[in-house]
């Protein structure tokens, strides 16, 4: 009996006593949101991490209590590398950190200038980190300035960012990977999405900044790589929008219109894009990029009757003309002045042609701002909503 | 009481599974890019000929033990030689097992804890299994463990289908020489061909007629399921990245995010990979066990469980560190393990036991 006793005791103790050492309490844990880089003046790298104060995030607003009442605060150091940096962070914290919830990272626009391929090898090699995460560059500024900034609707910037990079129809929590592959592949040059400072109103000088319209971080574009991982160039938000489609990463756009013949606004969705390689005999590659989209009216200030079928059609043709001619425009401007095969051109070409693409791909860099693209373009008209012509048109004016 | 009919599909599956979910992904990527899976599925079809040959082998005689068998074919003294044979494959590949799920385990889940721990509790429990029933026990266990093992992987790869892109795989056999795929394939081969065990498992089992087909029902069932997972981590990752990663599995695993909820699910992962390994384990150390007790006529075999553990659990510090796993896997394992172990000794068994049983059969 009193043997079996003890044997029960011991074993019980191996249970409550062992496996405890790896354990962190979640009270020892300063949680860790979102990660900026900088480069510091001396060619080191700032890191700076948005960390969370969870006494603050209680629902139903801040509870009462002493000392400050922001939901996150941010701490940063300079160090030669990404971790030399991270362990003098610790210095200053209380609590070991805890970065497995990182949402995003920013990344200042200096350092994406000089280059991050000596950056980002921890992100890949911790096993606390998904892949899974949104990266972004900071246009004008740092990435510790843009991540020191509130955001009125959410408790942490952190997630507003990721909000809004996925509202505003981009590729959300999978650009960090995405970026991984695309530094990786041949035929294709890797971008990132790109944000600014700005502010909730328009054009307001410094003293109208307050609580109402505060300073906020605004998604702006997309910054475009070489294969050394520095940046080139910054494209515009509906540029990016144009890349996003031909990619095929793109669920929805805007694309409006305003001349003296018609003043509208269509929403198209359902978009797709399909690139065929054209190899003639003699060898020159042409790409022809045919774009299809279902379209939904949103506005339409003028007395066309778009429940009149050939309406509809001219409708339709007038905006397949506009895309045509914005996404070929798009795409010479970045052959011409990039010459960075961001659209993965080269990809399509190695899974169409692959033997073609063994011939080319040395040279692909050279041959991408040389080679002619056609663009084509279909939208359906599928609602036209709940008016025919505007509601302000007379009976007389309606017509055309 | 023996493995019953359902015990070796379970055995089979579980045997197999978990290591090559942890060992083979991305060197088989390495080696034939976009076109792994056709190297994974040329190793399905060659392993499931080792599978029938292996189970015709022990067949043949399914009373006697592998040793009495190899006694009976070569003579005692060469039959002795070729059974020592299999018993230093075992000695070499247990250490090695050991430290890539204590390696893997450090990684993944608990960086703190020393890898000791890990050794003396594995072989603790390995020597509690060898006195609480041994096979019986383990076949039982894998009944358990293996639709465990089964159900979650299943469920982690249905919630990874919509990470798929399936223009990763394109283009089909068109980087790669046909060469290259075929030498790919031995990757999976080389871990698949271990069910070359079956040789000594009919001997262990009910009803040795119905091992032949729950034998290749269960090494069917991982090498789909691990062939799941080698696409799933094409189509998600890629060619470029997933060549790099030391467990991709792992990595696409913590890639699923399903409504920004369900997330983290490595974890479930590493569980179900330690369930399969510890089986994979248990059955090399107890075959280990039971044939040399045997060949050194010692009666108690179980004795033989303390005999081995102790230098097993040396080999903790020995073994400097998770490159030498890898490279015995690469110069050892692929390049001289699968050929004579698992291929030319099987082979030539066979041929052996042909010409004996028309001449003088089997009692």
């Amino acid at each position: 009996m009193m043997k079996k006793m003890i044997l029960i005791l011991i074993c019980s103790s191996i249970i409550m006593l062992s496996s405890c050492w790896d354990r962190v309490e979640l009270n020892d844990r300063a949680i860790w949101v979102a990660t900026g880089l900088d480069l510091a003046d001396d060619g080191q790298i700032e890191v700076s991490g948005q960390i969370v104060v969870p006494q603050n995030v209680a629902e139903g607003g801040n509870p009462g209590g002493s000392g400050s009442s922001e939901s996150f605060f941010v701490v940063s150091a300079k160090g030669d590398n990404l971790y030399d940096a991270t362990s003098k962070i610790q210095n200053k914290l209380s609590r070991e950190t805890f970065t497995g919830q990182r949402l995003v990272i920013y990344v200042g626009e200096e350092l994406a200038k000089r280059g991050v391929k000596d950056v980002f090898d921890n992100f890949g090699r911790t096993p606390i980190h998904s892949l899974r995460g949104d990266l972004l560059i900071v246009k004008g500024t740092t990435a510790k300035e843009a991540m020191m900034l509130k955001y009125p609707l959410e408790d942490l910037p952190a997630i507003a960012t990721l909000k809004e990079h996925r509202v505003s129809g981009g590729r959300g929590d999978q650009v960090f990977l995405h970026f991984l592959i695309t530094s990786n592949k041949d035929g294709i040059w890797p971008s990132l999405p790109v944000i600014e400072i700005g502010s909730t109103v328009e054009e307001l000088d410094e003293q109208q900044q307050n609580d109402i319209n505060p300073k906020i971080l605004k998604i702006n574009g997309v910054g475009l790589f070489n294969k050394n991982l520095q940046l080139e160039g910054i494209l515009s938000n509906i540029e990016k929008q144009y890349m996003l489609w031909i990619m095929g990463l793109l669920d929805n756009i805007y694309i409006s219109n305003k001349d003296e013949q018609m003043n509208a606004n269509m929403l198209l969705q359902k978009l797709k894009c399909k690139i065929t390689p054209i190899v003639s005999d003699d060898e020159t590659i042409t790409f022809s990029i045919q774009l299809t989209a279902h379209g939904i009216v949103q506005e339409n200030n003028s007395s066309l009757d778009l429940r009149e079928l050939e309406n509809i059609n001219k409708f339709e043709n007038l905006f397949e003309k506009i895309v045509e001619r914005k996404v070929k425009q798009f795409i010479e401007k970045v052959q011409s002045e990039y010459g960075l095969d961001v659209f993965g051109f080269g990809e399509v070409l190695h899974r169409k042609e692959p033997h073609v693409w063994e011939k080319v791909k040395d040279d692909w860099k050279e041959m991408f701002p040389q080679i002619a693209i056609d663009v084509n373009c279909t939208i359906k008209l599928k609602e036209v909503g709940l008016s025919g012509p505007s509601l302000l048109t007379k009976d007389s004016e309606e017509k055309r | 009481m023996k493995l019953s009919g359902k015990q070796i599909f379970w055995l089979m599956f579980s045997f197999q599974f978990g290591d090559m979910m942890l060992v083979i992904n991305s060197p088989t990527i390495q080696m034939s890019k976009q076109d792994a899976w056709i190297s994974h599925l040329i190793a399905t079809v060659i392993s499931l000929f080792i599978v029938w040959l292996a189970v015709k082998i022990g067949e043949a005689d399914a009373k006697s033990t592998f040793l009495q068998l190899s006694k009976k074919l070569f003579g005692n003294w060469f039959g002795t030689v070729i059974v020592i044979v299999f018993l230093l494959v075992w000695i070499s590949v247990i250490p090695i097992i050991l430290i890539e799920i204590s390696n893997f385990i450090n990684t993944i889940l608990l960086p703190k804890t020393n890898p000791i721990i890990f050794y003396i509790s594995l072989l603790l429990l390995l020597i509690y299994l060898t006195y609480n029933g041994a096979f019986q026990t383990l076949g039982r266990l894998s009944e358990v463990f293996g639709p465990i093992i089964l159900f979650s992987m299943v469920l982690m790869l249905l919630l990874l289908i919509k990470e798929y892109d399936f223009k990763n795989i394109l283009p089909i056999v068109a980087d790669n020489s046909f060469y290259s795929i075929i030498k790919g394939s031995f990757i999976p081969l080389s871990l698949l061909g271990e069910s070359i065990i079956l040789i000594m498992l009919v001997h262990f089992s009910e009803d040795s007629k119905k091992v032949l087909k729950n034998a290749i029902g269960g090494v069917l069932l991982s090498s789909f399921l691990s062939g799941a997972v080698l696409l799933s981590i094409l189509l998600t990752f890629g060619v470029e990245i997933s060549m790099e990663m030391n467990f991709s599995a792992f990595n696409v695993i913590s890639y699923i995010s399903v409504l920004n909820f369900i997330q983290n699910l490595e974890l479930l992962a590493v569980l179900v990979t330690f369930l399969s390994i510890f089986i994979k384990l248990s059955l090399y150390f107890l075959l280990l066990c039971h044939t040399t007790a045997q060949m050194v006529n010692v009666k108690n075999w179980k004795l033989l469980s303390f005999f081995y553990a102790v230098p097993f659990l040396l080999t903790n510090f020995t073994i400097p560190n998770v490159s030498y796993s890898l490279k015995y896997f690469d110069e050892f394992w692929v390049k001289y393990v699968l050929p004579i172990y698992m291929i030319a000794i099987p082979i030539v068994y066979y041929i052996v036991i042909m010409i004996r049983k028309r001449f003088f059969p089997f009692n």
